[in-house]
């Protein structure tokens, strides 16, 4: 036996459970080697105490009530029948739950438009009619640069949900398609806008005009839209954007949407739950969104123009529903919302709800 | 080895151990008490196994029985051999004191030790010797049980303070 593990036979020693050979080993080293003698000489008193059998016996009853450790009360708790089948059915009702709530998701990512009712129309007078219908440009320059400071409360209730993108009514009166600079898509409106005539207030307005010689009440003009154009503009390797087909692009093209409009407004590119790029749109002054790459296959945007702010919002079905933007409405999800402004848009013409124009990008 | 031989050697271990705790006379004569005490009443002993542990004993019963009358007395001065009276084998009242303490520090101690410690004492206070212990505790060779148990003892020792007993 070697001398390290000779040294090793005292703890053997203490507790008397060397066998012969052990014991003849380690006291002929212990009487060699002083060392080991004393080691040996200290371990005496555990001798001496365990060769009582009743310190025996306590020492084992002392290791067997241990308290168990708390991991392994709940290890065992863990394994027990009853809980594991507890486990298993919340288990099985969290999955069941996760994949309805994603389906059911899935199912109600339609964009809404939740459309508010214009601002009351102004009737306008025969002297009011002498007027021009657009103040100078120097004017609504002016008033742009004062829209960021203003904030204009709109009271105005909720008129009625919008019908979905695309599936509106088409009036030939609000749907204008922009002549050149168009390259695909087929603006759409959204929401009733032609009963702006036939409000009441208007009516009440008009009724209780004074009697002849009263004015000639003038017929309220049917609010015009303003035509929103866009072109789609693929970046060359050279870095210029050139103007592109929306059906040809590549995988990882950087594809920027130039929107364009006659009339002052704003415009929202929107795609599925999310509003990608919104501006304020200046007549003859291009708006571009930049619409970031992903892999092939279609993507389908939406653009909204409206000549007033739009307040867009996710509500708790994680559906996008946009509204007529008020002095108490917050941006959520996001979503900076622009400012309210007033109403009616520069050039004084009825507010014009929003416009829905569906835009397909052809990723090959 | 012979029986003489064996004394010998012994009496030369004691000497330098209880030089290692009392004076150079004292661990002398303290030799001297131990191997009187094996040629008279243990005269039958012939091996090392036999006489090495023996001899521990009553070294440390004497050492102890030395402390005790020295506090008692208030002598910490060289004390007469005669004076020593041989050692009462029998367990006193702080004897009994004295185990008792060191049995409840061992317990506590053992408490605190893991999983693989506290099996292999419980093996060793059954009387289980290294062989038994090693197929009770699927050890490879005993070599490792030896390693275990060394360890173990270290460890048990550094939570005693580093020596079974309390110290003086």
């Amino acid at each position: 036996m070697r001398r390290q593990d000779i040294e090793k036979l005292i703890g053997g020693y203490g507790a008397g459970i060397l066998t012969p050979e052990e014991e003849q080993a380690l006291f002929a080293a212990a009487l060699e080697d002083q060392t080991l003698f004393d080691a040996l000489a200290g371990e005496q008193p555990l001798r001496d105490l365990l060769q009582d059998p009743a310190a025996r016996t306590s020492l084992l009853a002392a290791l067997a009530d241990r308290p168990v450790q708390w991991h392994r009360r709940m290890a065992a708790w863990l394994m027990r029948p009853r809980t594991l089948a507890a486990v298993a059915a919340v288990l099985c009702l969290a999955v069941t739950v996760s994949v309805w709530t994603t389906r059911h998701r899935r199912m109600e990512t339609v964009l809404t438009a939740r459309v508010a009712p214009t601002a009351p129309v102004p009737v306008a007078l025969p002297e009011a009619a002498a007027e021009p219908a657009a103040p100078p440009r120097a004017q609504r320059a002016e008033a742009a640069a004062k829209r960021k400071a203003e904030v204009l409360e709109m009271e105005t209730p909720p008129l009625a949900n919008a019908p979905s993108a695309g599936s509106g009514p088409t009036s030939p009166g609000n749907t204008v398609a922009r002549a050149g600079g168009v390259v695909g898509g087929v603006p759409q409106t959204v929401g009733q806008l032609t009963p702006a005539v036939q409000r009441p207030q208007a009516s009440d307005q008009i009724a209780s005009a004074p009697p002849p010689p009263a004015p000639k009440a003038l017929p309220v003009p049917a609010p015009e839209i303003s035509p929103l154009g866009w072109t789609v503009l693929r970046r060359q390797p050279d870095g210029e954007f050139v103007q592109v087909d929306a059906g040809s692009l590549q995988t990882g093209d950087a594809v920027k949407l130039r929107l364009e409009s006659k009339d002052a407004g704003y415009v929202y590119v929107v795609e599925k739950q999310k509003v990608l790029a919104w501006s304020r749109l200046e007549p003859d002054t291009p708006f571009d969104a930049a619409i970031e790459p992903q892999g092939s296959g279609r993507r389908d945007l939406q653009l909204w123009f409206s000549t007033y702010p739009m307040a867009w919002a996710t509500t708790g079905s994680a559906r996008l529903e946009m509204s007529r933007m008020t002095a108490g409405t917050q941006a959520v999800s996001g979503v900076e919302a622009p400012r309210a402004l007033k109403v009616p848009a520069a050039g004084g013409s009825a507010p014009v709800g929003p416009v829905s124009i569906p835009i397909t990008l052809n990723y090959q | 080895m012979p029986r003489e031989d064996v004394l010998a050697k012994l009496r030369e271990r004691i000497v330098r151990f209880a030089a290692c705790h009392l004076s150079r006379d004292l661990a002398e004569d303290l030799a001297q008490e131990v191997l009187l005490l094996l040629h008279e009443k243990y005269a039958h002993l012939e091996t090392a196994e036999e006489l090495l542990p023996l001899s521990l004993q009553i070294v440390r019963f004497k050492i102890m029985s030395l402390r005790r009358k020295a506090v008692r007395r208030g002598e910490y001065t060289q004390v007469s051999v005669t004076d020593i009276p041989l050692p009462d084998l029998e367990a006193g009242p702080a004897d009994a004191l004295e185990r008792k303490q060191m049995l409840q520090r061992l317990a506590q101690a053992m408490g605190q030790v893991g999983e693989r410690c506290r099996e292999l004492m419980r093996l060793k206070l059954q009387g289980r010797d290294f062989a038994e212990i090693q197929k009770a505790l699927g050890a490879r060779s005993i070599n490792t049980v030896y390693t275990w148990d060394f360890r173990c003892r270290k460890h048990l020792l550094e939570l005693m303070g580093g020596s079974w007993e309390p110290k003086p």
